[in-house]
């Protein structure tokens, strides 16, 4: 009799796992759900409640992380616990603690709305964490003055991965609603694919870099791509041209390099994938272009997959093309980039491969351009690198787009809040 | 030979702007007037309220509801205001070409002239208010001189002779008859100067801050002919040409010197030009939308050459006295 339900237990479970195998190639449609469920995961700024936390990599995703999380108060000490081990939240039992590198104000709005309506700004704190294990589950608890957050988790890439699994998007910086519905659909295709790392983003968080309050909102609901298991997603971030002011280094902790803060920086998976983010927001020559040049001679040959990322398209589906682009793209192809991850047009978009100006089997495909909340915008349809005769996709809507790569291949998908895969597609990796 | 300048330079800078908005992403007031509507159909207003009353912890989410409904009238106003940017593209080139042509009063072409006036000067607000550009909100100052070109002509057209025989003793041309009219010429030449002025101590103001695209505009244009620029060899130069640019602005302003405008205008056309140095062939827009950098000043040598010349033939100097309109 035991051994019966044992043998049905096996079973269900094995049918379950099947099912969900099946099921991670579906999406839900989240583009009408109710709302008051999900803002009610939001946590209250208040006090020295540790809230809007979020994690950040900008080098080695293997063995490097840095947790930020804001309160309303900034006084006592911000620790973060962490380690190999849940502890339900006792802090004793963590392997390690990271009192926080950097904490400050956040910088308020240049124009202060009318006299009584000043809004209350909270503290930043960035633990910035190195020396992790690869290929490991973190667990942690923020702790600022003595308050602590509940537990949560994150995982650290593999040091050799097989297999990486990341999201891209970009532009979050209007469509409130929308937002909301698209990070809980982050948190849901994580939840239900635990294998997906973590999110690329391609820039414009918000409309107003210089509005604390606008951070403030996009802060609290990127809450929502924490999963109900309290997996906190890693961000790769690149800077919109709508993030400018202080806010976006405080938010993300990028740190002041001479007198000026620098937003270009490279994140790696092994040998299996490297990011080099770049920013459209400053000249594409110079110290840039320096970087972009040393980064891809250094990463090309150790990757399996080179990824670009940034917030204006060099190849836009809407837009013109940004002085950048000249700059650029003899880079990428000198190179041989494989992907280029675009925003800022508020689109779909997947080009031909590129290059020199042409269609080419070896070339570069641009993807975007971002669809995290924003108004969307009609792609132009007499542009030779979007020409759907020739293979590539371009479309509208919310969405946010998956990559999924191997040592052979890479797979694209352009999933909308309403679940349909719109577009699917898969390249193989460069001899 | 002012005029045909200036009716020439408004046709090329109307058809360069009518190119975005035809072939890429539309006119600032477009994106503009679609994100109101996208803010206004997510009830966006109430919805960040609502939002930051969960973060604070004054309300809570099942007490506020921040739904967007989406309807059918969004949809149409959406495509309503594509049609009419499509339009306004259109209206440019057809109001562009009749600038072209037009030798005599005509109180039409005059008011459609009126209308892309007030349009580029509406566009380039809504530049300020959508931002995300560095410097967005100085827009309205910097392309000053590209506004101002359609009202300069639409003021040409409207203070012309009814016919092209009206004509002076000894004179051949319609434009003699302005000669005399001292209240247009007045206008005509602080309008344009102090739009040129504007754009040139913007543009001046930006080079002097190291303004990126200025910086790859350089760069670009260096390596065309093998040359490579430190990026603190460029920001000197940019400091310089900056500096150099708002002593033009200011000179344009408080003198009528040929001198200074000669050399706003060659500055004007090259940094213009430097579109296509550094960006090739995609450029070429970017160059001809700004002909009025240079163009405008060349517009004003001519003004002022057509005043001296056609004045001194026709005697006009000692008859009219100039006190306020007075080449130096
Ligand atoms: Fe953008």
């Amino acid at each position: 009799m035991k051994m019966k339900t044992t043998t049905f237990r096996l079973l269900t479970v094995s049918l379950c796992s099947i099912a969900s195998l099946a099921l991670a190639d579906e999406y839900g449609d989240y583009s009408e759900i109710d709302l008051e469920k999900v803002h009610q995961r939001i946590t209250t700024l208040s006090g020295s409640t540790p809230a809007q936390w979020r994690i950040t990599v900008k080098g080695d995703a293997a063995t490097s992380a840095t947790v930020s999380w804001s309160t309303l108060e900034p006084e006592g000490e911000h620790v973060l616990y962490y380690g190999r081990k849940p502890t339900g939240g006792d802090l004793e039992k963590y392997d390690h603690k990271q009192e926080c590198q950097r904490s400050g104000q956040y910088t308020g709005d240049s124009k202060k709305k009318k006299e009584g309506e000043k809004i209350e700004l909270a503290s930043y704190h960035h633990a910035a964490l190195s020396g992790l294990e690869p290929d490991t589950t973190y667990y942690l608890t923020m702790v600022s003055n003595g308050v602590a957050s509940r537990e949560f988790h994150f995982r650290t890439a593999p040091a050799e991965p097989e297999q990486l699994i990341f999201i891209h998007g970009g532009d979050s910086r209007s469509g409130i609603t929308a937002r909301s519905r698209v990070n809980h659909m982050i948190a849901q295709m994580i939840e239900q694919n635990p294998e997906i790392w973590g999110l690329v983003h391609g820039g414009d968080y918000v409309g107003s870099g210089k509005s604390y309050s606008q951070w403030k909102a996009w802060l609290s609901q990127h809450e929502l791509t924490t999963t109900r298991q309290n997996r906190i997603v890693p961000m790769v971030v690149a800077k919109g041209n709508h993030d400018g002011g202080q806010l976006y280094g405080e938010v993300f902790d990028f740190i002041e390099d001479g007198d000026k803060q620098v937003y270009y920086y490279n994140t790696t998976f092994g040998d299996l994938a490297s990011i080099i983010t770049l920013d459209t927001n400053i000249s594409g020559t110079g110290a840039q272009e320096e970087f972009l040049k040393a980064s891809l001679e250094k990463l090309r040959p150790k990757s399996k997959w080179l990824f670009t990322s940034y917030h204006r398209p060099l190849y836009p589906a809407v837009k013109s093309m940004p002085s950048q682009k000249e700059v650029f793209v003899p880079h990428f192809e000198k190179h041989n980039v494989d992907i280029a991850l675009e925003a800022d047009g508020h689109n779909i978009k997947r080009t031909v491969p590129i290059r020199d100006d042409k269609k080419d089997p070896t070339g570069i495909v641009y993807i975007g351009e971002g669809g995290l909340g924003v108004g969307q915008r009609t792609p132009k349809t007499d542009r030779w690198y979007t020409d759907s005769k020739e293979g590539a996709f371009i479309g509208k809507g919310h969405h946010v787009m998956l990559l999924t790569m191997d040592r052979d291949k890479l797979q694209i998908k352009s999933i909308m809040l309403t679940g349909d895969v719109v577009d699917e597609y898969v390249q193989k990796v460069r001899k | 030979m002012w005029a045909i300048l200036l009716s020439a330079i408004v046709a090329i800078q109307l058809l360069a702007m009518a190119k975005p908005i035809l072939w890429e992403d539309g006119s600032d007031l477009y994106r503009y007037a679609t994100k109101q509507v996208d803010l206004s159909q997510a009830k966006e207003d109430v919805a960040a309220s609502s939002l930051e009353a969960i973060i604070n912890g004054t309300a809570t989410a099942s007490e506020l509801s921040i739904e967007s409904e989406k309807t059918a009238d969004d949809q149409s106003r959406q495509q309503l205001i594509l049609r009419i940017d499509r339009g306004v593209g259109y209206f440019l080139i057809v109001v562009g070409i009749l600038a072209l042509f037009v030798r005599r009063r005509s109180l039409v072409v005059a008011s459609l002239l009126l209308i892309v006036g007030g349009w580029c000067v509406a566009d380039s607000f809504a530049a300020l208010l959508n931002g995300g550009k560095a410097y967005s909100g100085l827009t309205p100052c910097s392309l000053a001189a590209r506004s101002v070109m359609p009202f300069l002509l639409a003021l040409l057209l409207l203070v012309l002779p009814k016919s092209a025989s009206t004509k002076l003793e000894n004179g051949s041309s319609v434009f003699d008859s302005l000669i005399r009219n001292r209240r247009f010429l007045n206008v005509f030449d602080i309008a344009a100067r102090l739009a040129l002025a504007s754009t040139f101590l913007v543009h001046g103001y930006k080079a002097v801050q190291g303004h990126y695209p200025f910086r790859d505009l350089i760069n670009l244009s260096a390596r065309r002919i093998g040359l490579e620029f430190s990026t603190d060899s460029v920001l000197i130069m940019l400091k310089v040409i900056g500096y150099q640019d708002i002593l033009l602005a200011v000179f344009v302003l408080i003198t009528r010197s040929k001198f200074i405008l000669y050399w706003t205008a060659i500055w004007g056309c090259v940094t213009a030009f430097s579109r296509v140095t550094a960006l090739g062939f995609s450029g070429v827009d970017l160059w001809l939308v700004r002909s009025a950098n240079g163009g405008l000043a060349l517009i004003l040598i001519a003004l002022y050459w057509w005043f001296e010349k056609r004045g001194n033939e026709l005697k006009l100097s000692q008859k009219v006295p100039l006190m306020t309109y007075k080449p130096l």
